[in-house]
């Protein structure tokens, strides 16, 4: 299996912050975050092998890693991601009805995608916007105070 | 980590006084103390981890239980193992351990030697209060050898650790989080691993288990016999277990000294082919082209008849004995007796290792036994170089030691190879040469490249020095051997100069024998020297018809001989081949005549591993229909008339001890578990008696630029799974063998036009051969790695034994 | 009528202003002076010890005083030290530090620079969550200014002294907001905490001496160089000197950031800044300090909100995130999602922590579908007992707080579940870890 190249703003990331850490291996959280974000959207076998290699750790230590952090995808996902909370807070100010009507509005149900490719709904736990509650995250746009009216407001904005 | 455990502290548990090592953590310090704390994720080998929590203790002005894996014994400090809390906290951690236990242990091939169980019957609860769904999770494979059950699964991290920590292969990792955590491969990519099977017993549980040995026994059922491994030279100490007249397993036996419990995969799990049907079970006779199985009482008759014949032809000296590197002290002195008083013969070698080597190097083989170290000498050197030794292939526990060295006692390691092998992962110091170019005199020692280690030379206290195979088995051994003790004379010569004596210094070589040593010591340091010969003289004696009956006792000279040309001559020419084997093998099956011999496991007797420590072999308690080597020499001998000689293994060690003095007991009932070290440095050889090496010698070597229509240098390679006969005929050790690879550097492969998998063909002015090409960083340009037992095609035929270095050339096929 | 309580704004006073991040404004209010006075005019011991005076508490949880935890560090010890300012930010109910990384982020710098100046510290990291990209951007621009003024980088101020700084963000972990499980995810691992001894103090991040201080306690520490340690003293309580942030969220009318001196009553946070139980509703019970503190009934409402006064109440004041239940909440729901939260964040190094948390998860869904049994709640209760001061970090105790107080204050809900088997209506199935698809 081909290890595939990294994109030029992960390798441009990893470069600008390498002189400020003593290891190399301390940038791979936040360069696995990125390299998300270029290829495809999780992160496949391929990129596990290409970050291990770029950042000379181990494949395993890599995966292993990546696959302890939540954010970090380990299959396909839409062209958006929307992360509504169902955590206490929100919960206390309709974040369950919120979401429901989520999976309404999509036709999906929480940790899928629409057939179209354009959203994939999960719900996750506090995301630190209690005092906007109910809220979600869209990529990488906080939405607070959400209603069910808004909602198609908000959901046109990402194509 | 290693504290400086040496003073004793009082320190009060469950209310009674104590002195124990400072330092040192309580569920180790302890356990000498009868006092017993339960731990799962603590392991003397690993650091502690904190994650099984079995091991939390009261410690007096602590607010909370406090994890004694992890606690260091200080002064004054009081502690409390054993009380109500305390054994609640015990049954809410095995409780919680349990959860996603399944009932299987009537199925789990843990049971009866499984610490989850033990520590459950002993401090667990009746019965679990977890009424919920279990987490199901399907077993899969880890490696070839390893079965993973997730159900059973505590997570105590013992195995990560393990590969990461001591093997430095990262063969598993943690996937997930939280109570989803599972152990997994990458992707199934097994990298290539060489002490996996030591997580079988590491597992506090039967997660691990092996797939060999799945549903072959109970532990219990087991009859458990302690020896020696024989499938290197480190000679790490085994548990045979046998059940219904067949070995089932091998397990480590703990020699602290030695291998303290660890063992390779190799000495693990290569026993398949103990009862393999591809075994010569029956004596065999040539008949045109093949062989018709003859009755012992014949087969003898033959033999001796042969043998009485060719002696009174043509003398003694017509026949030629060549014995292998793996067999007993025992065997070994038995064939003395039958070459001596029975043919009376003295084309005898028993060097196989270092085949040019005869009754004129004896001088050199007292130097080498009395400048061997042992692995505490090792271990405690400041300073380990390896000379063409990558010792995690060619005796890998010592490997391990090495590294634990380096990591817990900050030796440092460097090494003088012409490639970057894996045991140079540890090494900050790399000195490159070219290939088979091992003989450094003046010059090299003063070079640009040597300046680094000379550094080290001239300011660490102990040094090893450790040569192996990739130095053995060049285009000069004996050349390059003595080129080392040169080197250890100059280092000793530079210290006296500098009134900077050094402590200790020892040179220790990777031969590739179980008694490698046992077959030097015996034949030319104990024996008559001049009683011996190189095992090349004999092969040519051979093609000159001086020699005219070969005797080959558990060798394989058309492949494991450098020089593949002349044995295959030797064995056209002479008039009749006697072989004692347990396989048809590439020599055997040119052989008149074969004799079948019983495993190792059937014997008793005693080896020499590399530290020169005499261990005892013990037989397991099952007969084969086979003999001994020492029970055929003494049929053959009483078939010649000369009565039987000897009998038992004790009788033939006791003549051997009583002809050795520095053999320290004198009875092999009397050999200590661990074995004993033997010191030969009371016959205080220093260096000299070896002739210098001239620096013509040495510039010759070092600028040999191979010719030019050949530009490759071949590496002949060691490796540990290679695919000799008992791997071959171990069905499960298969998919480790090495595949038939040209290991190339990517440049050398660009230019040539070959990519990753393509074919290839290998030519040397005498030969060719067909090779996959395989690319690595590891190897320097115009260097080509080959492995040196791939099943017909033996690199042997490449070379000729003048070659002052190994040219080929290579092209896409 | 007891004057209305008033907010003591310190470090969200800069907040309101919309572009208070941008470093010509924060200037334009003094901002930088406290760096400016620590650097040229006090040595590095001084700013501990004035920090140690002003009795600065820590604002991330555990309250413990910054000052003596810079004193640990080894004054002597040849080689890099370092400062982790956590903006992990995972405590269910807590907002405050996303607020000011995003909204003041200088004032988080400036104390981190004064921090790291006092210890000797060469590298300071901005830990923040993976999630908080806006915040991620204003403080990499703030760093940006703040390397362009000379405040960070080579010889700063031309004292000599010098620092780097930069963000590094996590990718989604609660417990790689407790300390050291922080350092192992910086050093590019799972989020796994580390054995205590050693202190990070002595060996952290990369095995050397490092100090980790939430963004609140760091923005805290500009004004008390300014000021003087005696106003930090002049406020709050005696033994809880000084301002924090509450957060206040859940069933109030006005849901938000208040910073309020230690010691106010609770329920005037509640009624004066946060406009009350919401639709006029009664109150029911309340969370003081976040997901990891014990609820405490109404009848207490009254209590000061300080470290003392909670603890006395069987609570604690945590992360100081406050929230409100009204009357009608569903109290088993409740205790779920948050045994939920603590399962799936649970990083799996422990055995109490790993199972006991995923055994109490499904019981709660047992009981939530209708078929509990009477004697789960005492099993729950025996579960904590195994999980509390037995895990291998706080985090297992932290999980314990809602089943114990939730059981203790309101059994006759769960009994209510039990006895009529009660189900509760999800009005969606969460799927754990993201979008593996896997449940359970
Ligand atoms: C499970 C767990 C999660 C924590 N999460 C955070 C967090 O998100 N942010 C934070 O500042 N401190 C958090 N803490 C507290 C930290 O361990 C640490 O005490 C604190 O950040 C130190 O800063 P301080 O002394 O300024 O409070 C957490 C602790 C635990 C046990
Ligand atoms: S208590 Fe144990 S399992 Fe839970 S977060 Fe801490 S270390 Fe991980
Ligand atoms: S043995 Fe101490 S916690 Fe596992």
């Amino acid at each position: 299996m081909e290890s595939l190249a990294l994109h030029e703003a992960v390798k441009k990331f990893v470069e600008e912050r390498i002189s400020k850490y003593p290891t190399k291996r301390s940038l791979l959280v936040p360069t696995l975050l990125l390299a998300q974000e270029y290829h495809g959207g999780y992160i496949s076998p391929e990129l596990v092998k290409s970050i291990a290699k770029y950042l000379e750790v181990p494949e395993q230590e890599v995966h292993s890693t990546a696959s302890f952090y939540s954010l970090l995808n380990k299959h396909k996902v839409g062209r958006h991601t929307i992360m509504a909370c169902h955590n206490v807070s929100c919960y206390l100010r309709g974040g369950d009805s919120l979401i429901k009507k989520l999976e309404e509005k999509l036709g999906i149900k929480v940790g899928q995608t629409t057939p179209d490719g354009r959203f994939t709904l999960i719900s996750v736990e506090c995301i630190a916007a209690c005092g906007g509650a109910p809220a979600m995250i869209i990529d990488k746009d906080y939405f607070e105070n959400m209603t069910e009216e808004k909602l198609d407001e908000v959901l046109a904005k990402f194509t | 980590m290693d504290v400086a455990v040496n003073k004793l502290v009082k320190v009060n548990i469950n209310g009674k006084d104590y002195e124990l090592l400072e330092g040192m953590y309580l569920t180790e310090a302890v356990k000498p103390i009868g006092i017993e704390i339960p731990q799962f994720c603590a392991h003397r080998w690993l650091e502690p981890l904190g994650a099984c929590r079995m091991c939390l203790v009261r410690v007096e002005k602590m607010p909370k239980l406090q994890i004694a894996c992890a606690l260091p014994v200080r002064e004054g400090l009081v502690v409390t193992t054993e009380s109500d809390e305390i054994r609640r906290a015990r049954e809410e951690m095995l409780e919680f351990h349990l959860l996603n236990h399944p009932l299987e242990c009537p199925v789990c091939d843990r049971g009866g030697e499984c610490p989850l169980q033990d520590l459950t019957e002993r401090y667990g609860k009746y019965q679990s209060r977890y009424i919920e769904e279990k987490l199901i999770r399907a077993d899969t494979k880890l490696n070839p050898f390893l079965r993973m059950n997730y159900k059973r699964c505590i997570l105590c991290k013992r195995c990560v650790r393990y590969c990461d920590e001591i093997a430095g292969d990262h063969l598993i990792e943690f996937e997930d989080r939280g109570g989803w955590t599972k152990v997994t491969t990458f992707l199934g990519t097994e990298s290539p691993n060489r002490f996996s099977g030591n997580i079988i017993e590491l597992c506090p549980v039967g997660a691990i288990t092996s797939i060999p040995f799945r549903f072959r026994g109970r532990a219990w059922e087991l009859e458990k016999t302690r020896t020696v491994c024989n499938q290197c030279s480190v000679g790490c100490n085994l548990e045979l277990h046998t059940r219904l007249g067949s070995l089932q397993r091998i397990v480590p036996a703990v020699n602290e000294v030695l291998d303290d419990g660890h063992i390779c995969d190799r000495g693990r799990f290569a026993y398949g082919w103990v009862h393999s049907d591809a075994r010569i079970r029956k004596p065999s006779l040539k008949d045109n082209g093949g062989f018709t199985e003859i009755s012992w009482s014949e087969a003898e008759s033959i033999v001796a008849q042969k043998i009485r014949d060719t002696v009174r032809d043509y003398g003694g000296d017509a026949i030629g004995i060549i014995a292998g590197n793996s067999l007993t002290n025992e065997d070994y002195y038995a064939l003395r007796l039958f070459a001596e008083h029975g043919v009376g013969t003295k084309n005898v070698s028993f060097s196989e290792d270092i085949c040019g080597l005869s009754a004129e190097h004896a001088q050199l083989v007292n130097v080498m036994l009395s400048k061997v170290g042992c692995v505490e000498d090792i271990m405690n050197s400041e300073l380990i170089v390896l000379i063409g030794a990558d010792v995690l292939e060619e005796a890998p526990v010592l490997g391990l030691r090495v590294e634990e060295a380096v990591r817990k006692r900050g030796a440092t390691l460097a090494s003088i190879s012409s490639y970057n092998h894996d045991s140079e992962r540890y090494a900050n110091t790399l000195v490159r040469i070219k290939p088979g170019a091992f003989i450094f005199g003046e010059s090299a020692f003063s070079s640009e490249e040597f300046s680094k280690l000379r550094y080290e030379f001239e300011n660490r206290r102990r040094i090893s020095l450790i040569f192996g195979q990739e130095l053995l088995c060049g285009p000069s051994p004996i050349k390059s051997i003595k080129a080392v003790y040169q080197l250890a004379q100059r280092i000793e010569r530079i210290r006296q100069e500098r009134q900077n004596p050094l402590e200790r210094l020892t040179v220790t070589p990777i031969f590739r024998g179980a008694n490698s040593l046992g077959a030097l010591i015996l034949s030319l340091k104990l024996g008559v020297p001049n009683q011996f010969e190189s095992m090349t003289n004999i092969l040519k004696k051979a093609t000159t018809g001086e020699v005219k009956l070969l005797y080959l006792v558990g060798v394989n000279p058309i492949i494991e001989y450098p020089n593949g040309r002349l044995a295959k001559e030797a064995f056209s020419k002479a008039e009749f081949i006697v072989a004692q084997d347990l396989f048809l093998t590439e020599s055997s099956a040119l052989a008149d005549i074969i004799l079948p011999v019983s495993p190792w496991i059937f014997r008793d007797g005693t080896y020499f591993n590399f530290e020169g420590r005499l261990q005892r072999a013990n037989s397991c308690p099952l007969t084969d229909v086979v003999p001994s080597d020492l029970e055929l020499f003494n049929r053959l001998l009483i078939s010649m008339g000369k009565g039987s000689q000897f009998v038992l293994p004790d009788e033939l060690f006791a003549k051997l001890a009583r002809e050795a003095d520095f053999i320290p007991v004198k009875q092999l009932a009397d050999i200590p578990k661990a074995g004993i070290l033997t010191h030969f440095e009371s016959e205080a050889h220093s260096f000299e008696g070896i002739e210098a090496i001239s620096t013509a010698e040495e510039v010759c070597s070092s600028n040999s630029e191979p010719l030019k229509e050949f530009p490759f240098y071949l590496v002949p390679k060691h490796y540990l799974f290679r695919n000799s006969v008992k791997v071959r005929h171990t069905k499960w050790m298969q998919e480790v063998v090495p595949k038939d690879w040209a290991i190339l550097n990517y440049e050398d492969a660009q230019e040539l036009g070959i990519s990753e998998g393509d074919e290839v063909v290998v030519e040397s002015k005498v030969g060719s051969l067909y090779f996959s090409a395989k690319m690595s960083e590891q190897v320097p340009r115009k260097v080509v790695i080959i492995d040196r037992n791939i099943q017909d095609k033996a690199i042997n035929s490449l070379v000729s034994k003048e070659d002052v270095a190994f040219s080929v050339r290579i092209k896409k096929a | 009528m007891a004057e209305k309580l008033k907010e003591v704004k310190v470090t969200t006073a800069l907040c309101e202003i919309p572009v208070a991040h941008r470093i010509d404004v924060y200037e334009a209010h003094g901002g930088y002076l406290a760096l400016k006075k620590a650097i040229k005019e006090m040595k590095p011991d001084e700013v501990i010890e004035e920090v140690k005076r002003s009795g600065l508490r820590g604002k991330g949880g555990a309250g413990f005083p910054a000052g003596l935890k810079w004193s640990f560090v080894p004054k002597d010890y040849v080689g890099p030290k370092y400062l982790a300012c956590n903006a992990d930010e995972g405590e269910p109910g807590t907002f405050k530090d996303r607020y000011l990384i995003e909204k003041n982020p200088h004032q988080v710098i400036e104390g981190c620079i004064i921090a790291s100046y006092a210890v000797g510290i060469s590298h300071c990291y901005i830990y923040t969550r993976g999630e908080f990209y806006l915040g991620k951007e204003r403080m990499e621009e703030a760093i940006e200014d703040a390397y362009r003024k000379g405040y960070l980088g080579e010889n700063i101020l031309g004292s000599g002294y010098s620092l780097d700084m930069v963000v590094h963000t996590g990718a989604g972990s609660y417990e790689c907001g407790e300390e050291t499980a922080l350092l192992t995810s910086l050093e590019g691992d799972r989020g796994h905490p580390k054995m205590k001894p050693p202190f990070p103090a002595t060996h952290g991040a990369w095995g050397k001496p490092t100090v980790i201080n939430n963004v609140e306690t760091l923005a805290t520490v500009p004004p008390i160089i300014k000021e003087g340690a005696d106003w930090h003293t002049s406020l709050g309580t005696d033994k809880s000197p000084g301002i924090k942030i509450v957060s206040v969220s859940g069933h109030v009318e006005r849901p938000g950031n208040y910073e309020v001196e230690y010691g106010v009553p609770t329920s005037s946070i509640i009624n004066d800044l946060a406009g009350g139980v919401w639709k006029g509703r009664k109150l029911k019970c309340f969370i003081p300090g976040g997901s990891s503190t014990p609820a405490l009934p109404a009848e207490k409402v009254d209590i000061p909100y300080d470290y003392e006064s909670l603890a006395s109440a069987g609570s604690m004041l945590g992360s100081g995130a406050l929230i409100v239940f009204d009357e009608t909440t569903d109290i088993v729901r409740v205790a779920e999602i948050i045994t939920r939260f603590y399962a799936l964040e649970s990083c799996g190094k422990c055995t109490p922590c790993r199972e006991g948390t995923r055994w109490m998860l499904q019981i709660y869904e047992r009981i939530l579908n209708g078929a509990g049994r009477m004697e789960d709640l005492d099993l729950l209760l025996d579960i904590c007992g195994g999980v509390e001061f037995k895990s291998f970090c706080p985090f297992g105790d932290a999980t314990v707080g809602i089943v114990r107080s939730t059981i203790n204050l309101f059994r006759d809900e769960y009994e209510d579940y039990i006895k009529n088997h009660k189900v509760y209506e999800r009005e969606f199935i969460p799927v754990r870890h993201g979008v593996n698809g896997r449940s359970g």
